[in-house]
């Protein structure tokens, strides 16, 4: 489970309000309590630690605005969003927590404090099952670990844990829309990090060609995150491949305005103004993009045309002539590439013959 | 009045789109009644042998100067089972005359020899009949048509048996000396004995290989000589300095200096744009012309093929096949050598993004004087849901209408139940079955029976032009223009196009309600240009170089 240090590199931001400190204090009790949920500990006192470290952080705030005339940032008061920035894996409960998940959702935080302290004094919770399933995952046993992930899915629905690892083993198992069904399945119960289970929803229904659901994750990724110029420039990617150029245009200006190195997204601007016949603008969009990123040899073909079509000859060889080098060492490069894994596959099939 | 301006703002839309999707395209397989019953042999295996996905295709042409094309299907075969391998069999089907086939095969002389993958046909030795070059993973065979029917093997006394992985081919008069030259796509060095492991081994999931897993080839060119015999002029024309992973050929004049050039379709590396400067000489011109990859920079895994002036701006425009989330290419001929990519625009683009596409050819179905595109596609994987969930290994068509500006919409699905097919299809041949005016498709697949699809659609008028030398030979490579009703449609004659296959070679202009052709302008691959001044419509005219029209056959209708 080390693997899933990095994870938790997330930070959950409350609206803005008088209680920093105490919103500090709720932050790192939620940090510890995902930690305490994704890692499939045991040690309860961890988990019971986390949510006193919560309910603190909550009472705390709460005392320091009671009685107040800004009673609307009373966590206790009003639901408080918890923001998707920066949320890298989604915290998410196991089982018995997911009433008190869902109860910290809605800004009932007495409630879910209450609920929370219950669970966490339950006998038993699907951890030790988790964490064998968790094993079998990690050393590739995939088909085992799917069936030990589907007991404990049916013997505890609102396990959004296992779920969530269900659709990790499914998406290794290259079982796309199963993959994408038990994302779905996460999302509702998803305290945090809702973006990124869009975001992969958005990918896998992508891959399966289901554009109408993917554009619906891509877009629900945004209303989490607008100001995420990742978010906005995979939904530009997907609207792109739908020929809504507009669309796609108006998206990747969003890019840029928000992270103006991004030299993909300007590349991917001159492109379009290049299928536009728009030759002065595709040659500046895409010099920017190769000043940003001199690596992005793709770009240079897009420039050369475009420098051809304004009958700038010298210019279009040139580029021409650095893009096609490039355009071979790729090739090279793929072709090593497939045979060193074609070459594991054999050896991979000699060790388990089927 | 302002409820009325809403209500029609609101109309209008709806409007649009109910008028973009009306169509008056229809295709009815007739497959079952046309007597064509050839099932194609793939000899699918667990080693998965790339070859076993890939083919095989067919073509129309006449072979027995009846003026009614025939059929001719080209079968796969086994690489590592001998008794699956004996099952394959190509097929000669002839015209009865009427749009229905006879299998002829027994008698025709024709013999599966290996491995088969597509053909072209065209008269090599000028003696008036048109003889069939079958391509191979393995060598290659010519087939001499001797004018009784039948066709002799003359591989090895024209020296064009070379032993690659062939695809496409086409016969042109690329140095414009008289006779037809012979231009062979090769594809991947493969060993036919053992494939790489392509998948997952542990979970057991075998795929078809990657092409890059495979060294490329390159291209054959075949000069020839004038006596039966070819040389092997690859080397010194340049084109064997450029190794791809060719699939699909169209021999075209794109940038109307008068001489043939070659445009090669590559899977998943640059495609090839040799450009003839003359002598037997050619340069490649791809990504200076835009055609070699999309503007992404990317390769596309380039299948089919075909040439066509769809915008009517009298340039020969290109369409490529490519594999699925990759989009088909269209590019249009902008002239100057120069090529616009257009798919994005032109809604080529999204319609075809799930598809694995092969065999493509521009027509004007609708005899509307606009030129449609017809695609067939099916997927390489037949394990493909296991490559990529949602997808599947049998796949529709599409039919890409004309809408005009420059924009096609496709209408597959209301195109009749020939379009409503879902096979894994690889060959697309266009051509006039019936004689009555309009262009019928040929449909190969792979593993699976082929299909003959008959034009139903609502009839305008059309004109069929066939082009002959002075010996009577078809001439490949003139350039036609027909002006009426005050457009001008141009098409060439090609021998080899699409994927593995060829068309008609009798070129198809569709007329609409216009009720007389002004003018047929014919530039003979001799550069002689030929004028035929009112022509009337919905005949077949047969324009022989230096004495006009020489035949008039009234369509069937």
């Amino acid at each position: 489970m080390t693997r899933t240090a990095p994870w938790f590199a997330f930070v959950i931001l409350l609206v803005p309000g008088p209680a920093a400190a105490q919103r500090a204090v709720v932050v790192e009790g939620l940090t510890e309590l995902a930690r305490a949920m994704m890692m499939l500990s045991e040690n309860r006192a961890q988990v019971n630690a986390a949510i006193d470290k919560l309910a603190a952080g909550l009472d705390g705030w709460d005392a320091q605005t009671a009685g107040g005339s800004k009673e609307q940032d009373s966590p206790y008061g009003r639901s408080v969003p918890l923001s998707d920035e920066a949320a890298a894996i989604p915290v998410l409960p196991l089982a018995a927590y997911a009433d008190g998940f869902a109860r910290l959702r809605r800004g009932e935080y007495r409630d879910a404090i209450a609920s929370l302290r219950l669970a966490a004094a339950a006998a038993t919770d699907e951890r030790s099952a988790l964490a064998a399933a968790a094993r079998l995952a990690q050393d590739g046993r995939h088909v085992e670990a799917e069936r030990a992930l589907r007991s404990i899915v049916a013997a505890r629905p609102e396990s959004a844990v296992a779920h969530w690892w269900l659709g990790r083993v499914y998406e290794n198992l290259n079982r796309i829309a199963d993959a994408r069904k038990e994302y779905e399945t996460v999302v509702p119960f998803a305290l945090t990090g809702q973006a990124t289970l869009y975001a992969a929803i958005g990918r896998l229904s992508h891959t399966e060609g289901d554009f109408a659901r993917a554009n619906d994750a891509f877009e629900q990724r945004l209303r989490l995150m607008p100001n995420d110029p990742v978010a906005h420039k995979d939904l530009a990617w997907l609207l792109i491949e739908q020929d809504r150029t507009e669309a796609a245009f108006n998206e990747l200006i969003t890019v840029v305005a928000l992270e103006p190195r991004d030299a993909e997204a300007h590349a991917a601007i001159g492109r379009l103004h290049l299928d536009a016949g728009r030759h002065a603008d595709a040659i500046g969009a895409l010099r920017r993009a190769l000043d940003l990123q001199p690596t992005l040899h793709d770009a240079r073909y897009a420039l050369a045309l475009a420098l051809k079509r304004t009958g700038r000859e010298d210019e279009a060889a040139r580029e021409m002539e650095m893009f096609e080098r490039a355009r071979r060492e790729s090739t090279d490069d793929r072709r090593r590439t497939m045979s060193t894994e074609a070459q594991r596959q054999e050896e991979a099939q000699r060790d388990h013959p089927r | 009045m302002r409820r009325l301006v809403a209500a029609i703002t609101l109309a209008l839309p709806v409007f649009i789109v109910t008028g973009a999707a009306q169509t008056t395209v229809r295709f009815t397989d007739i497959t079952r009644e046309s007597g064509v019953t050839f099932h194609h042999v793939n000899g699918a295996s667990s080693d998965k042998h790339l070859v076993e996905t890939m083919g095989s295709g067919g073509l129309f042409f006449d072979y027995d100067n009846d003026g009614w094309i025939d059929l001719f299907l080209v079968d796969g075969g086994s690489l590592g089972d001998a008794r699956v391998a004996s099952q394959a069999r190509h097929r000669l089907y002839r015209n009865r005359g009427n749009g229905m086939f006879d299998d002829v095969t027994g008698r025709s002389g024709i013999e599966h020899k290996d491995y088969g993958m597509g053909a072209c046909a065209g008269d090599y030795d000028n003696d008036g009949w048109i003889d069939l070059y079958v391509t191979n993973v393995g060598p290659n065979v010519l087939y001499r048509n001797r004018g009784d029917g039948s066709f002799s093997d003359a591989t090895n006394a024209a020296h064009v048996g070379a032993p690659r992985w062939s695809a496409s081919c086409a016969f042109a008069d690329l140095d414009k000396d008289g006779d037809l030259d012979l231009f062979v796509v090769n594809y991947v060095d493969a060993d036919r004995q053992k494939t790489p492991y392509c998948g997952n081994a542990k979970l057991g999931q075998r795929f078809y290989c990657h092409p890059l897993n495979y060294p490329s080839l390159p291209n054959t060119l075949y000069r020839n000589d004038g006596h039966g015999v070819f040389t092997d002029v690859s080397a010194a024309s340049g084109i064997g300095a450029y190794r791809g992973n060719g699939l699909g050929v169209v021999v075209t004049d794109y940038d109307g200096d008068g001489w043939s050039d070659v445009f090669v379709a590559n899977d998943s590396v640059a495609n090839f744009l040799f450009r003839n400067t003359g002598k037997l000489r050619f340069e490649e011109a791809a990504l200076g012309a835009g055609v070699a990859v999309a503007t992404d920079g990317k390769a596309r895994a380039g299948m089919g093929v075909d040439a066509g002036d769809y915008d009517g701006d009298g340039r020969e425009d290109v369409v490529v096949t490519n594999l699925d989330f990759e989009t088909h290419s269209l590019f249009r001929n902008a002239g100057g050598g120069l090529f616009d990519y257009t798919t994005r625009t032109s809604g080529i683009g999204f319609a075809t993004l799930p598809f694995v596409g092969f065999g493509v050819a521009f027509l004007d179905a609708d005899n509307d004087m606009q030129l449609d595109i017809a695609i067939a596609n099916g997927h390489i994987m037949d394990n493909a849901p296991v490559y990529r969930s949602g997808t599947t290994y049998a796949q529709r068509n599409l039919f890409f209408r004309n809408a005009g500006s420059k924009r096609f919409v496709e209408i597959g699905r209301s195109a009749g139940d020939g379009f409503a097919i879902e096979k894994v299809s690889r060959g697309l041949a266009a051509g006039d079955i019936d004689n009555d005016g309009d262009l019928d498709l040929l449909v190969t697949n792979n593993g699976q029976s082929a299909d003959v699809l008959r034009n139903d659609s609502v009839r305008g008028n059309s004109l069929l032009v066939r082009v002959v030398t002075q010996t009577t030979r078809d001439a490949i490579g003139a350039r036609v223009r027909v002006t009426a009703g005050g457009r001008t449609q141009i098409r060439e004659v090609r021998a080899g196009s699409s994927y593995l296959g060829q068309n008609d070679l009798r070129l198809h202009f569709g007329l609409g309600h216009v009720a007389m052709v002004d003018r047929v302008e014919v530039t003979w691959p001799s550069e002689r240009v030929e004028v035929v001044n009112t022509t009337a419509v919905n005949q077949i005219v047969t324009i022989q170089e230096g004495r006009g029209i020489v035949g008039r056959v009234p369509f069937v209708r």
